[in-house]
């Protein structure tokens, strides 16, 4: 497919898709939790058919049972004390640890703990950072006291920095792109980085201000949003590598699954989420 | 405008050639994330404008 045709098909089902989905999402908060629940389920599904390509057998319960809890955790916990998400992610990546080093250390590559493992590690990586997005969503009654999401939609900041990335590295890796960057992913360039980081800063910036978010977090954002763009879909490569698959899925048919579009998502989210709490209601 | 750019980088000496794609890859880069912004923010008026018939 041509560059034209290929972009403008993705801009065209892009932009009344989100029109859709933001309707519903910004209409309440539970709405905005059925739609993370939704999301999550579809990219854990997902992520099992590949981690059985490669001969594991992942729990769906266990994975989901920990989502849940993240879910559960970033939904009720006080605003003004969001500490037990970050204890309960940090347990999660203690016992991820832990179960690793078990293995390696009883029974490399056989008996439960694999399983378990990847089970642990599908939850943290998708149902963990999209809990963060639920927890910008949130912050956002402190950070913008009075105003509904959708009247400052902050929990949109690390999915435009994350997307106009992903547009800019897309773009100028086509247009201009040379020099490859890794052999993770053939496809990118340092051109394509370049135009990442352009993209990537320009629309945060510009977005994070129309919201009135403080200029000292954005620039921040502006220079780590890319960069955690490019490390989550190069993350994403690897796991698809590892296990020999071109696409996570199918679900929007040419264009990959539901892994596949939000890659970077699971990294920006987090990173977002984070310095939004430590800037304006940790200090 | 591809070709164009393609043509004029490879009569270029390959430092300046390098050093117009990086250039040329960032000015399509905050060309890009321009019209990312305006895309979002036509998104985020509808979807406003829809919120406020829904509710």
């Amino acid at each position: 497919m041509s560059l034209n045709k290929d972009f403008l098909a993705r801009v065209g089902i892009a932009v009344p898709a989100a029109v859709l989905f933001l309707t519903f999402a910004f209409y309440s908060e539970l709405n905005f939790l059925v739609v993370c629940g939704f999301f999550v389920a579809l990219a854990l599904r997902e992520y099992f058919a590949l981690v059985r390509r490669g001969g594991y057998r992942p729990m769906p319960v266990l994975a989901a049972g920990i989502a849940g809890v993240f879910f559960f955790v970033a939904y009720t916990a006080p605003r003004d004390d969001i500490s037990s998400l970050h204890i309960a992610l940090i347990l999660c990546v203690a016992a991820m640890v832990l179960l690793k080093g078990a293995d390696m250390a009883l029974q490399p590559g056989r008996g439960i703990s694999p399983a378990v493992f990847a089970s642990m590690f599908g939850a943290l990586y998708i149902g963990g950072s999209i809990s963060c997005a639920i927890n910008i969503n949130h912050i956002q009654r402190d950070i913008f006291p009075g105003m509904s999401l959708g009247q400052a939609p902050l929990v949109l900041l690390p999915f435009v920095g994350a997307w106009a990335s992903d547009t800019g590295a897309y773009l100028s890796g086509r247009i201009v792109g040379r020099e490859r960057l890794t052999r993770i992913s053939p496809n990118k360039t340092r051109e394509g980085l370049m135009g990442a980081v352009a993209a990537g800063f320009t629309a945060t910036v510009i977005f994070g201000t129309s919201l009135g978010v403080h200029r000292h977090v954005l620039l921040l954002l502006g220079l780590i949003l890319p960069f955690a763009a490019l490390a989550g879909d190069l993350f994403e490569s690897a796991i698809k590598r590892r296990f020999d698959a071109k696409d996570s899925g199918a679900f929007f048919k040419n264009h990959g699954g539901v892994l596949d579009r939000f890659d970077s998502i699971f990294f920006c989210a987090p990173i977002t989420y984070f310095l939004l709490y430590y800037f304006y209601i940790y200090r | 405008m591809q070709q164009y750019l393609q043509d004029m980088i490879d009569a270029a000496p390959a430092s300046v050639a390098r050093a117009g794609r990086f250039a040329a890859a960032g000015a399509i880069g905050v060309c890009a994330g321009l019209f990312f912004m305006a895309a979002a923010k036509l998104v985020l008026f509808a979807v406003g404008v829809a919120l406020t018939h829904v509710s």
